[in-house]
């Protein structure tokens, strides 16, 4: 029995014991990114604006219109400065800093580093729409596509069915976020109060 | 009487009258230099108690003490704000329950005067965690809004108050229970990891020894990964993580000064003990040089006497 013919046996298999909830599965496929088949998460870090500390100092030089200039000169300044990159991009940053913002601005401004999935994390944001209440119950968007947690958890069961795409919950893949953690030069992830250590730390 | 002292006097006087005067100028003035140490501690790449000093250093020098229970009734709302993110602060660099009892008491305050918001009750609720008071942690879940999505497991733990050795909670396979047990440390060679699932470094490391066979063989049965104390139990992500990787199960710290290790706010830490004594540490993991170096540490523990 050749490959194909093993995974139509596990697919026509997951269908008659989910029946229903397998079709939705796949239904909700289209929430991952097609062309590169990476988790949302993933996909938001791959096509986020600003991956190093010399992308984002120009940035803030230059973008006048910035998420960011909706933080005070001191907050922006202390934002930026506990932000941590490696190679792909943000690893960790700490939020004291966003508190009082609303969570869809709050979401904005993570959204240029690709972290914006983490701004359910984030404390004393504020909520004053729909959106931010869907976002701080985990929603997020990576250019203009709405990705739901139900959604999410869906993909990771498929995931599974497949080992072929992945959820950021799914360790082998990268695993979640690390509130109260920052990522640090010593390769580890360090206890900080009101930071978060990146999946991708 | 100098016309300095009547300043003075009168000063004192209007205090008395004015609420939140009493307190007002102190953590206001402090509250900036002390905030900026709590800041800059994760970047301390030092032991805890290091860390742990510097910050009661900071808070005896910048903010000396709370307001006593009677005069937090008196004090401005802005300073009762920075005194619970002050009390949060010390809950978190020093793991301390005295810190937690006042961050309650000016939570009190702040639910008298109505303005208590959802983000403060969790960070309370995130506190009692931390601490390892999970008994006012269960009883004050219900007040979270949304409702915590670290919820607590039955907390099963027939070792009492009375014992003060390393403990850590053994998480059940399949119900939603952990028990404290006590960690046997006395092997004539062992190694403890501190790390967790949700770091990256942690996972390249438990993952890098579950595939090399021949380091995973040597170190079963003599190996034990234990999560730090920090403010949240993640028992469903231990879980599902153990279900993984039964030979890489993790158990979660009780009180991790009771643990002979100089440091558990970072993950991975590995130490390498000689009949409980620490004879190496190693911190990090990035690539093969640690797996090298973890190597060479069990080496040097193995040529060790046995007795």
């Amino acid at each position: 029995m050749n490959l194909k013919s093993v995974m139509c046996c596990v697919f026509a298999f997951g269908l008659s014991i989910t029946g229903g909830a397998f079709a939705t599965d796949l239904s909700t496929s289209n929430q991952l990114d097609e062309k590169t088949l990476m988790s949302p998460s993933a996909y938001a870090l791959l096509v986020a604006p600003i991956k190093s500390k010399s992308v984002l100092d120009t940035h803030l030089v230059e973008d006048a219109d910035s998420p960011l200039s909706r933080l005070s000169t001191s907050a922006q300044t202390e934002f930026s400065a506990s932000i941590r990159f490696n190679e792909k991009g943000i690893t960790g940053f700490r939020y004291d800093a966003l508190a009082g913002l609303t969570a869809t601005d709050a979401h904005e401004i993570l959204a240029l580093f690709g972290a914006q999935r983490a701004t359910r994390l984030i404390d004393n944001l504020r909520i004053a729409s729909d959106t931010d209440a869907a976002i701080m119950k985990g929603t997020f968007f990576v250019k203009g596509k709405r990705f739901d947690p139900a959604a999410r958890n869906t993909q990771l069961k498929f995931g599974q069915w497949f080992g072929q795409w992945y959820d950021a919950d799914d360790f082998s893949q990268g695993g979640t976020d690390h509130k109260g953690y920052y990522c640090a030069q010593r390769a580890t992830c360090l206890q900080a109060s009101n930071a978060i250590c990146m999946s991708s730390c | 009487m100098t016309r300095n002292s009547s300043v003075v006097f009168v000063v004192a006087a209007l205090c008395i009258y004015i609420p939140g005067c009493t307190h007002t100028s102190s953590v206001r003035v402090g509250a900036p230099d002390f905030f900026k140490v709590a800041a800059e501690t994760p970047r301390m790449e030092v032991v805890d108690d290091v860390k742990r000093a510097t910050l009661v250093k900071a808070f005896n020098r910048y903010i000396g003490d709370f307001p006593h229970q009677r005069a937090l009734s008196a004090t401005h709302d802005a300073d009762l704000d920075l005194y619970l993110r002050i009390a949060q602060s010390m809950v978190f660099y020093t793991n301390m329950t005295s810190y937690a009892i006042q961050q309650k008491l000016i939570l009190d305050e702040n639910t008298r005067r109505q303005r208590t918001t959802a983000a403060q009750r969790l960070e309370y609720y995130e506190s009692l965690i931390r601490v390892r008071d999970f008994k006012n942690a269960v009883e004050f879940a219900p007040q979270l809004q949304p409702p915590a999505e670290d919820m607590l497991p039955e907390m099963v733990d027939p070792l009492g108050r009375g014992f003060t050795g390393p403990s850590a909670w053994q998480l059940h396979p399949l119900l939603d229970v952990a028990t404290r047990v006590p960690a046997n440390l006395s092997a004539d060679w062992q190694i403890v990891v501190v790390a967790h699932p949700r770091c990256g470094f942690s996972r390249r490391m438990m993952q890098h020894i579950n595939a090399d066979t021949t380091l995973s063989s040597e170190v079963k049965g003599r190996i034990q990964f234990v999560t730090p104390q920090d403010s949240q139990f993640n028992f469903e992500t231990l879980r599902d993580w153990n279900h993984r990787y039964p030979d890489q199960a993790l158990s979660v710290v009780h009180i991790a000064s009771e643990w002979p290790f100089d440091e558990f706010s970072a993950t991975p830490i590995t130490y390498f003990l000689h009949k409980g004594i620490v004879q190496k540490k190693l911190v990090g993991w990035r690539n093969e040089t640690h797996r090298d170096r973890f190597a060479d540490a069990i080496s040097e523990l193995k040529r060790l006497p046995a007795k």
